[in-house]
Parts: C-alpha cells; sequence; structure tokens
C-alpha cells in the first residue's frame, strides 16, 4: 500500500506538469481530409442498453452487431484479452498463485487497490493501449461516486485529446467506464439514458467537426440488469459439502479456494485437479448456482471440458484443429443448444458451426466461452472450476466497512446467462454481421489489436 | 517512467559553486541592478508552459530549485532546465539574458532547448493526462522568447512574451515555426502574496490555441508556490482545462 500511495502521489504531481508542457506544444494537421476511426471502448454495456438507447432515438447510423464477450466477463481480463495487450495475472486483482499456493491481493486492500492500481498508477497494459483512460487522478473516485455526474467533465476531456489526437493519428482508442458504474449502481434505465446523452455528445462533437471523425463503440460484458441477492461464495461450497479455503493441502480432500474479490455473477474456484469435476458437479446443484463449468480429465484428443446444471454433466472435446466433439448431443436441448446427432449419440462441429448452434441461445457462443475460460493464455492461473450464478445473485465481494450491502446491487455480470455476456459492437464506420465475437474484433478492427 | 539524470544536478552544483566568482566578477552588473523587491523572486518564471516567460531574472548568485523550475541566476545571464520535465525524460534548458535592466522595464531574451525522446507522451506514471502531442521520432524544440516586464504601479506589474518556437525532428510533421504572444498580469496584494492573469494565443499557424488562466501565488524569503486553472481553446480543436503549478524553494 505504501509503494501504491507512492504511485499515486507520483501520478497527481509528476504527469499533471509534465502532461500540461505537452498539452502547449503545437500539433500539425497531418491529415486533414482523412477521416479519423474512433474507437470508443464502454465498459459494461449491455446488448439490452444498446437497444432501449437505439429505442430512444440513439445511435440510429451505427451498424450493430451482438458481441459475444468472454467467460467470466470481467473488465480486466476482458479488455487484456480483447485488445490483445498481454497477460493478467487472474480473472481479477485478487488471484490464486498455484506456485506459491497462496492468495494474492486478497481483503478490502486487494479491493482499494483495483481503481487505484489499475485506474490510476500502474495501469495494466491493456489501459495504457487506450488514448484516453480518464481525467485525472481522481477519475475512478468521481466515476463511481457520481457516474452521471462524472460525465460530462470525462467527455469534455475525452473530445479535447480526440480532436487532437486526430491530428496526428488515424484511429483513436478511448475509455468510458461510467455506463458500467451506472448499470450496478442504478439500473437499467439510467444506463439507456446515459447512452442516450453519450449519443447526443457523439453527435455535438460530429457536427463541430463534420465529415472528420466516425466512431466504433465495442464492451467487454453485458450485464444482466437485475437487482441480485448478495451472496458468500464461502457458503456456497460449504452447503455444497466443499470445504472453503485459502490454501489447498491434501489433493484427496474436497476443498477449494473461491475467489471473492469484486461483486460478480460468477464466481473462480480453484481446487486439486482431481477434484474439479466433484466440485464442479456439487456446486451446480446450489440454488444460487446457474451453471459450473471446468476442465476434464479423458480427452481422446485435445481437451476435454463440461458444463453442469443440478449436477448433471454436458461434456464436449475441443481438438487442437478447433473442431468440437459434443458427448451426448441431445442432452444439450436441456441448455437451449440444440444439435444433430449421430449414431454414437455424440456431433461433431466446426468452429462456426457451434457458434451458430448457441449464438440465439440462453448461453451464447457456450462452447467457445467454457473452452476458452481454461485455455485463454490472457490468464496465467485459470480457475479450476468457474461457477456462472444465477442473473439475480452476484458474490458480494467485499462489505465496505460502516455500509451496509446496499449499495451496487443493480445488475451484474461474469456469468455465462445471455443477459450477463451479451454486448454489442456498433459502428459508423462499416457495416457488420450479425454477431461477432470479442475474441474476433482485434481481425474485424486490426487498429484495436496491433501485431 | 524512466527517471533520468537531470540537469537539476548540474543546476545545484553550479549554484553552490557560482555565488562568490560571479559576485566578484559581476560587480559592475550588480551595482547597476536595481535592488532586490520583497517577492520579485516569484516573478522570474510564468507558470502556463513553454509560452509565458517575464523579463525578470534571479540575481546573481540566487538560485531556486522547484517543481518547474531549477535555476540560478549569473548577473546578467540566468541559466535553468524544468525539473519535472527531466524526470520524465525530456531533457531540456534554459538561458535568459537580461537586454535591459531599468526601474520599469525589464527586457530579456530567453532561449530554451528540450529534447522530447519518442512516444514522449507514454513517458508517465499513469495514463490519466492524456494530451494531444504524440511523437514516433525524437523532437527538439527550441523556443526562443523575447520578455518584457513593466511596472505599472505599487502592485501592479505586466510580463510580455513574444515567442517563436523551433520545431525539428526526424519525422517531417514536427518540422516547423510557430510563433505567440502571452500576457500576465501580476496583481500583488502584499509583497508575498499574488494573483495573477494569463493569457494569450500560441502556436500560429500550426495550431492556433488561446488560452486564459487565473492563479494565485505566495513568495517568501525561501519559499514560493503558485497554484491555478486554465482555460485553453484551440482554434480547432476541443477546449480544455490547464493546471497551472509550480512551487519549490528559494536560495536568495
Amino acid at each position: 500500500m505504501r509503494r501504491l500511495a507512492l504511485c499515486l502521489l507520483l501520478a497527481a504531481g509528476c504527469d499533471t506538469g509534465y502532461g500540461g508542457f505537452l498539452d502547449t506544444i503545437p500539433v500539425v494537421d497531418q491529415h486533414p481530409e482523412q477521416p479519423v476511426q474512433v474507437f470508443l471502448a464502454i465498459d459494461g454495456l449491455s446488448r439490452a442498453a444498446f437497444d432501449k438507447a437505439r429505442a430512444d432515438g440513439a445511435f440510429p447510423d451505427y451498424s450493430a452487431a451482438d458481441l459475444m464477450t468472454f467467460f467470466p466477463g470481467v473488465s480486466d481480463y476482458s479488455w487484456m484479452r480483447i485488445l490483445r495487450a498481454g497477460q493478467t495475472p487472474g480473472f481479477e486483482i485478487q488471484y490464486y498463485d498455484p506456485r506459491r499456493n497462496t492468495l494474492v491481493n486478497p481483503g478490502i486492500p486487494g479491493v482499494i487497490e483495483h481503481p487505484l492500481k489499475q485506474g490510476v498508477a500502474d495501469p495494466l497494459p491493456c489501459y495504457r493501449r487506450f488514448d484516453f483512460l480518464g481525467d485525472g487522478d481522481l477519475w475512478t473516485v468521481q466515476g463511481y461516486t457520481d457516474p452521471e455526474g462524472a460525465l460530462p467533465s470525462t467527455l469534455d476531456a475525452m473530445f479535447n485529446v480526440l480532436a487532437a489526437r486526430g491530428r496526428s493519428q488515424s484511429h483513436f482508442l478511448g475509455y468510458l467506464m461510467n455506463v458500467d458504474v451506472i448499470s450496478h449502481h442504478g439500473g437499467f434505465a439510467r444506463a439507456a439514458a446515459m447512452l442516450v446523452e453519450i449519443d447526443r455528445r457523439i453527435r455535438e462533437f460530429q457536427g463541430r467537426h463534420p465529415g472528420r471523425f466516425t466512431f466504433t463503440l465495442i464492451a467487454d460484458h453485458g450485464n444482466a440488469h437485475q437487482v441480485a441477492e448478495l451472496v458468500d461464495p464461502r457458503q456456497l461450497l460449504r452447503e455444497v459439502g466443499v470445504t472453503p479455503v485459502e490454501a489447498l493441502g491434501d489433493p484427496a480432500a474436497l476443498e477449494a479456494i473461491p475467489i471473492v474479490h469484486v461483486r460478480v455473477n460468477f464466481v473462480s474456484v480453484h481446487t486439486a485437479p482431481g477434484q474439479r469435476a466433484e466440485v464442479a458437479a456439487r456446486a451446480s446443484r446450489h440454488r444460487w448456482v446457474d451453471l459450473t463449468a471446468a476442465p476434464l480429465e479423458g480427452a481422446t484428443e485435445g481437451r476435454r471440458f463440461a458444463v453442469f446444471r443440478q449436477g448433471e454433466r454436458y461434456a464436449f472435446q475441443q481438438r487442437s484443429d478447433g473442431t468440437l466433439l459434443v458427448e451426448d448431443a441431445a442432452a444439450w436441448a436441456i441448455l437451449g443448444v440444440k444439435l444433430p446427432v449421430d449414431a454414437d449419440g455424440s456431433v461433431r462441429l466446426t468452429e462456426q458451426q457451434a457458434f451458430a448452434a448457441t449464438v440465439n441461445g440462453p448461453y451464447p457462443d457456450l462452447f467457445h466461452l467454457v473452452a476458452s475460460a481454461f485455455t485463454n493464455p490472457t490468464v496465467l492461473f485459470p480457475a479450476d472450476v468457474i461457477l456462472s450464478l444465477r442473473d439475480d445473485v452476484a458474490s458480494f465481494g467485499f462489505h465496505l466497512p460502516g455500509t451496509d450491502d446496499s449499495l451496487a446491487v443493480d445488475g451484474f455480470h461474469g456469468a455465462l446467462s445471455r443477459a450477463s455476456s451479451l454486448s454489442v459492437v456498433a459502428s459508423q464506420t462499416r457495416s457488420l454481421p450479425p454477431a461477432v465475437r470479442a475474441d474476433d474484433l482485434g481481425d474485424l478492427f486490426p487498429a484495436l489489436a496491433p501485431p | 517512467m524512466r527517471i533520468t539524470c537531470s540537469w537539476l544536478t548540474l543546476m545545484g552544483s553550479a549554484a553552490l559553486v557560482a555565488p562568490a566568482a560571479v559576485r566578484a566578477a559581476d560587480a559592475t552588473v550588480t551595482a547597476q541592478a536595481p535592488a532586490p523587491v520583497d517577492g520579485e523572486a516569484g516573478a522570474v518564471n510564468g507558470l502556463y508552459p513553454l509560452w509565458e516567460q517575464t523579463g525578470i531574472l534571479h540575481r546573481p548568485g540566487a538560485f531556486q530549485i522547484g517543481y518547474n523550475h531549477a535555476q540560478v541566476g549569473l548577473g546578467r545571464l540566468q541559466l535553468g532546465t524544468e525539473p519535472i520535465l527531466d524526470l520524465h525524460g525530456a531533457l531540456n534548458l534554459q538561458a535568459k539574458v537580461a537586454l535591459w535592466r531599468g526601474d520599469r522595464l525589464n527586457l530579456a531574451l530567453v532561449l530554451g532547448v528540450y529534447h522530447l525522446p519518442t512516444a514522449a507522451e507514454s513517458r508517465t506514471v499513469g495514463n490519466l493526462y492524456p494530451t494531444g502531442f504524440t511523437n514516433y521520432e525524437p523532437v527538439w524544440l527550441i523556443p526562443i522568447s523575447l520578455a518584457k516586464s513593466v511596472r505599472l504601479g505599487e502592485r501592479l506589474a505586466l510580463h510580455w512574451a513574444s515567442t517563436l518556437l523551433l520545431s525539428t525532428s526526424n519525422a517531417p510533421d514536427h518540422r516547423y515555426a510557430a510563433g505567440g504572444q502571452t500576457l500576465l498580469l501580476d496583481l500583488a496584494a502584499t509583497p508575498q502574496w499574488h494573483v495573477r492573469l494569463h493569457g494569450g494565443a500560441e502556436g500560429w499557424p500550426v495550431e492556433t490555441v488561446a488560452h486564459a488562466g487565473l492563479s494565485f501565488g505566495y513568495v517568501g524569503r525561501y519559499l514560493y508556490a503558485s497554484l491555478g486553472a486554465g482555460r485553453r481553446f484551440p482554434l480547432d480543436g476541443e477546449p480544455a482545462n490547464q493546471v497551472l503549478l509550480d512551487g519549490g524553494l528559494l536560495f536568495p
């Protein structure tokens, strides 16, 4: 914490003067006739809120596509993965390091570090990539405490930097946190209204610079927009006979480490490899849980994964060429995945077929989301089991001293459900297919993920 | 952020070594210079970066070490650097030469050299003060200012700087000459406490920006501090706020 405080002080003291100096250097307009492609990364932009804003008249000239985000859908991890910016130790600031068998950044200090360290003093590589991340050292404080009040000045600052950077850059990557915060704190209607306001400000800006800037909205996760019951994952594990611990001991013991950090509707769990299936199966029977997912042993080729619901297992294998072998394919109908069944009861699917089979269902892009949750290299220490909670349930994450738990209960993300995971990509620049994987954004818009 | 070897060290050493020798060698100059005025050290520098200058120099042998400026007075010459920029790797040096010293009017020529390393905008601690400036090649900035300071009364002084900024680099887009004019009106409530109005237009014809600001300052015998807010109005861009900040120690 002392190092963090020093970094904050340095950030406040040093960057103010240095940034102020750089701002006074004239910048030649290097391409006055060339439009600037602006990517506005709106944290927590759900498809539902976007559609409501659109119904209210916003974003009329954008081509929009369903954006299949990740599992678990949580900001730091998602932005790192979308922007192909490198690796994080875990899905959240608190993570389990299996090499040291210890929890890192636990408790309230870890929670406090989240906005301060990642937001202010020592941003993750993905946040370094943004041409505009926030306006001043207090941006996270203002953004969290009054997301609507902070929005105008944040947009002012962003448009200023955009107008200036547009003189020398052909594309610009800006970040807005406020929609995610209002979705947690204020609910669906206020999130949609904020989007309407953002659209109004974009149009005003474009009106002042006609023909110069085109906008594309991208996002990191959706939001269930349901008031949620805050629950303790440790209690959940206890109630299904799994002992919650903070370090793993006997590999034969039915024990697990839940990551309890911020308020999300998933829980990443670490356990001994031999206990993954059992922990996942047991946890899936709990009333707070919708699905669980875990990697399994016994793949004939490639990797094998399973989704559990009410203790029932739905397994599939992913081969190295990306094709899937879905076991007991008919059973997947209970998850909204209707598949043609081969004679042996299984089905083989290409990546595209698997995407098409799930894209409009209750768990969009289910196979890819589950498999990549355990294999994508963005996370150094992926979970052994991930619990996808019901949309109206969230891990309490933290209790703020001196407050009750009524703060930030208006909507969560992270789970596999359509509402939690579905976001939107919308562009004035190009037409889009009906649905896009977040993993493919860098291919669709190469400026987002330069080689 | 990379901490680099800064000119601060050199300036500090020069200041420690220089006073006696300079006083002796420059006795005629100091004899002709006006008597030091309380609080005058606060008028040696402007607050708006790069463009705002004054015609006042530190007295011979006097020096200051602060956030924005580390300077030493060497008679008609003053040498200095901007430590906060050095700390970010933007090494820089300024020289100020007194052209005229009178009771009411002071004229000075200010020459600066700044070296901005590649991607200077990324050399920050966090990512919360994004700027419009980016560079894919190192850039040299050479501002040349004629600074005029006029004492308009017991409490009021006007500082007017006319600046030619030369920018050079391997990148063609960073090769240009731009001009600017700034005004700084200094109203002293007491010799120590000041309020200052800042205004000007700069960057013409490359990127013309007007600015206005208000700051408050304290100048003691050994301590000075200034804090204010400005607003920038780019002709082709979007307005933005600017923090006006300085502070440090004086060694009279």
